[in-house]
């Protein structure tokens, strides 16, 4: 019984961090139609900032976590405008350039900062007693429950305020929305930065936890898409839904069948997920 | 009656939407049916179906008389059903010529001679991607036709055509049907074009056929009228 | 039709003269030139696929390790004669190939990369998990396909696979089975009304691609002595695609001279030591941003500017 409410709590918590990470790729894929291979790769940026802030320059770990994810942004403005942009339109040439940008970024942070994993220090120490059951890792669940607020902050941004509006708009039809009077050039950019933000704040999270090296990016993109694939584009409730889905078969699958095969369920599911629903569960067709 | 086609109580839905109740059609060799119909009335959905492209939740599919289960759209092709898009769809970066032979199944068959038809000679060569929307129809058509069919669906192909495209166009039905021997079934809102053209004119109305006859005859009926300008 | 026949003269003349190579290089030249033909092949393969067919597929590196270790287990634990292990190779990469186009067939773009994808990484799992038969990071050790290793010999072997492969892909996307290709990639509706059974004709081109890839990925195993995961990752698919959009994708030699061009020039690069890959992939952006439609385009540009009337129809 144990087991199974720590694999409960761990698949929860697992899945508010994907769903987190996978909402910049959603975001950006609505936007702009553009998949965005490279997307691990700001994650991973992210948390090397984090670290960076927080060990080499000794700053307190929030101010160093919102440093980075500040910097990331305004990296995000800067490469949208000069990779994105132009290229937006086609679909497939999008695709190779962010995985061949994917590359790049991996072997820039393979030289600036080495093969050796690298750890931003924690923000909170020690354990909590869930119920009295067991012991679960007080960060673990920070970055769980952080994961969430900011899921429910980005919610109420992209349906309460007029932002959040734009940016439906220029999802929808563009042509239309600059028709009314919407700047979809800036809408583009302050929301592929904004993607590239909560890439970052996901690595941050969870570099604490689960250090950084520059391979680790690929994972963390792969992982984006399996739950791209089942909350569908541009869907934030799609991203929950499929983060934790994607969360809680990772965990359960590590927990009852194997711990060897914990990256196949991924891959499992959003074979398995495609085969059955081309267009994925919730979302319109990329 | 020599239908070479024959739709029976077609019955097609998207989720709660029945957009073909119970449709009935029939459609001869040698002739030019228009199908016309209020916008929504589902005569792109019926076209569909025959086609191939859609399936329907009930109802029955006549060819010559036997009957057809049609999954793809590729074996309703084979079966000698042939169709063009209201959006012309050429393969941009083959050539005129190529575009025909992609579609041809007969080795024998003049591609030359077809592009003639269609008025697309001085374009053999040129690539589809070069062709302006008119010319696009036309290798539709010209493509279509390579197919060698015994139906040919047309979905709007007069639209954004002048007055004397569409003359050009009627004229072209006319020898198509003349020369191939094979039944047309064409998608319009052109009425005009339509009572000059068509044989026999049948008007859809909220996913039924209400009447089916001359085209004169038809324009006058009274259902037709308050379907196009009543309730 | 006079330029078609021109190039492909110019083409085996070119070949004819680089079988000559291993006269005038040393060893270790050799055995770049030979890494180069095999990543000619792959490219050649992926191509068939991306860019004859437009199915932009993640998986061409997964099918080479996947032969490469199909060969080695066969051989290793059949006792058959190793040349039969490229066959059951090729079979193998073939059947599965055409496994993955027929669960892809209605997939593009996006959802057709992150499927092939998600293939190639579970490919990569097992070879990776399973390692009391592929002894897992380690690699797979496998007997030399030549009685008595010659590096000359195999430079011969590769070079007629790559021939193979080459006027192979050339004479299939010439052929009526290429046009159906390239109607669906145009317009898969339209080539479905017209006939051509487009599920069919993609599970075909995979097979294809994959087996291509297979008896290359197996080759090349073969000739290192050792099959690793590493050759399926997407490092490597990276190299595949980097090679063809810097070569011209679409077009049926570009992707060759790609691979060898950027092979020898990766090797040059080394002495940069850590930044080589850096400065490798920059270019690709640079290329895939900037020329999309490779360094084949420079050659149209060049042939227009001869004012040959026929340059206008492409390889």
């Amino acid at each position: 019984m144990n087991l199974f409410l720590f694999t409960l709590l761990s698949g929860l918590v697992s899945g508010a961090l994907y769903a987190l990470s996978a909402l910049g790729v959603s975001l950006v894929a609505g936007l702009m139609r553009v998949v965005n291979f490279s997307h691990g790769e700001f994650y991973i940026f992210g948390a090397y900032l984090s670290y960076v802030f927080g060990i080499v320059f000794g700053l307190q770990p929030w101010i160093a976590m919102s440093i980075a994810v500040l910097i990331m942004f305004l990296c995000g403005l800067i490469l949208q405008w000069i990779l994105i942009r132009p290229i937006y339109k086609n679909q497939s040439n999008a695709l190779v350039t962010t995985f061949i940008l994917s590359i790049v970024l991996q072997n820039i942070a393979m030289i600036v900062f080495g093969p050796n994993p690298k750890k931003p220090p924690n923000y909170i120490d020690g354990v909590v007693r869930i119920f009295g059951f067991f012991e679960f890792g007080a960060q673990r669940l920070m970055a769980g429950a952080i994961a969430f607020v900011i899921l429910a902050c980005v919610l109420l941004l992209v349906w309460k305020t007029n932002f959040g509006r734009a940016i439906r708009a220029v999802a929808q039809d563009r042509d239309m929305a600059e028709a009314i009077g919407i700047n979809a050039g800036w809408v583009n950019s302050v929301g592929f930065a904004f993607s590239v933000a909560l890439a970052a704040a996901a690595g941050v999270l969870v570099a604490p936890i689960f250090p950084v090296t520059p391979n680790a990016g690929e994972s963390v993109t792969l992982a984006a898409f399996v739950v791209l694939v089942f909350g569908g584009v541009g869907s934030i409730r799609g991203c929950l839904w499929g983060g934790l889905i994607l969360g809680l078969v990772e965990k359960f699958g590590i927990s009852y069948l194997s711990s060897m095969y914990s990256q196949i369920f991924g891959f499992v599911l959003l074979v398995a997920v495609l085969l059955m629903r081309p267009t994925g569960m919730y979302g319109s067709k990329v | 009656m020599s239908a070479i086609v024959a739709a029976i109580e077609i019955h097609k839905q998207f989720g709660g939407n029945r957009v073909l109740r119970g449709v009935n059609l029939t459609v001869q060799k040698r002739e030019i049916l228009a199908l016309v119909g209020p916008n929504g009335s589902g005569k792109s959905t019926l076209f569909n179906v025959i086609a191939g492209a859609l399936c329907p939740e009930s109802g029955t599919l006549l060819l010559n008389g036997e009957e057809i289960f049609i999954k793809h759209p590729h074996q309703a092709c084979a079966l000698g059903i042939a169709r063009t898009f209201q959006v012309p769809k050429p393969f941009l970066h083959l050539t005129c010529l190529d575009n025909v032979r992609v579609a041809n199944k007969k080795p024998q068959t003049d591609l030359m001679h077809l592009l003639e038809l269609v008025q697309l000679t001085d374009k053999a060569q040129s690539l589809a991607k070069h062709l302006n929307i008119s010319e696009r129809k036309r290798l539709d058509l010209a493509r279509a036709l390579a197919t060698d069919p015994q139906i040919l669906l047309l979905d709007e192909p007069m639209a954004g055509m002048t007055g004397a495209e569409s003359e050009q166009f009627s004229v072209l039905l006319h020898k198509i049907r003349d020369h191939f021997g094979i039944a047309i079934v064409w998608i319009e809102h052109v009425i005009a074009a339509v009572l000059k053209t068509a044989d026999r004119l049948s008007v859809l109305v909220d996913g039924k056929m209400i009447v089916s006859g001359q085209p004169h005859l038809v324009m006058k009926d009274a259902r037709v009228i308050e379907a196009y300008l009543g309730v | 039709m006079a330029a078609k026949f021109k190039l492909n003269f110019i083409l085996i003349c070119a070949i004819g003269l680089f079988s000559f190579c291993p006269n005038f290089v040393s060893a270790y030249s050799l055995h770049v030139l030979i890494i180069g033909i095999y990543y000619a092949v792959m490219a050649l393969a992926w191509n068939f696929l991306a860019g004859q067919a437009g199915l932009l597929v993640f998986s061409q590196a997964a099918f080479a390790a996947m032969g490469a270790y199909a060969s080695g287990l066969f051989i290793l634990h059949s006792g058959c004669p190793i040349w039969s292990g490229l066959i059951f190779a090729t079979a193998v990469t073939g059947i599965v190939g055409a496994l993955l186009g027929a669960l892809c067939r209605k997939l593009n773009g996006t959802y057709l990369a992150l499927v092939t994808l998600s293939f190639a990484e579970i490919v990569r799992i097992v070879i990776t998990n399973e390692d009391r038969w592929t002894r897992g990071t380690f690699g797979l050790q496998v007997p030399g396909l030549l009685t008595e290793y010659s590096k000359v010999h195999y430079f011969y072997l590769f070079l007629s696979l790559f021939v193979i492969v080459l006027f192979g892909s050339k004479w299939i996307g010439r052929s009526r089975f290429g046009f159906k290709m390239l109607a669906i990639k145009d317009d898969s509706d339209a080539a479905e009304s017209l006939g051509i059974n487009t599920a069919r004709v993609r599970t075909i081109a995979f097979a294809l691609s994959a087996m291509a890839s297979g008896l290359a990925g197996a080759t090349y195993a073969h000739y290192l002595g050792l099959a690793t995961p590493e050759m399926g990752s997407l490092g490597e698919m990276f190299l595949i695609l980097s090679m063809t959009y810097v070569g011209g994708i679409g077009t049926s030699v570009g992707p060759a001279v790609g691979a060898i061009v950027l092979e020898v020039a990766y090797e040059q690069l080394r002495d940069f030591g850590q930044y080589h890959l850096l400065v490798f992939a920059a270019l690709t952006l640079f290329v895939v941003r900037f020329m999309p439609a490779g360094f084949s385009s420079l050659v149209g540009v060049f042939r227009t500017l001869k004012k040959d009337p026929e340059s206008k129809a492409t390889t």
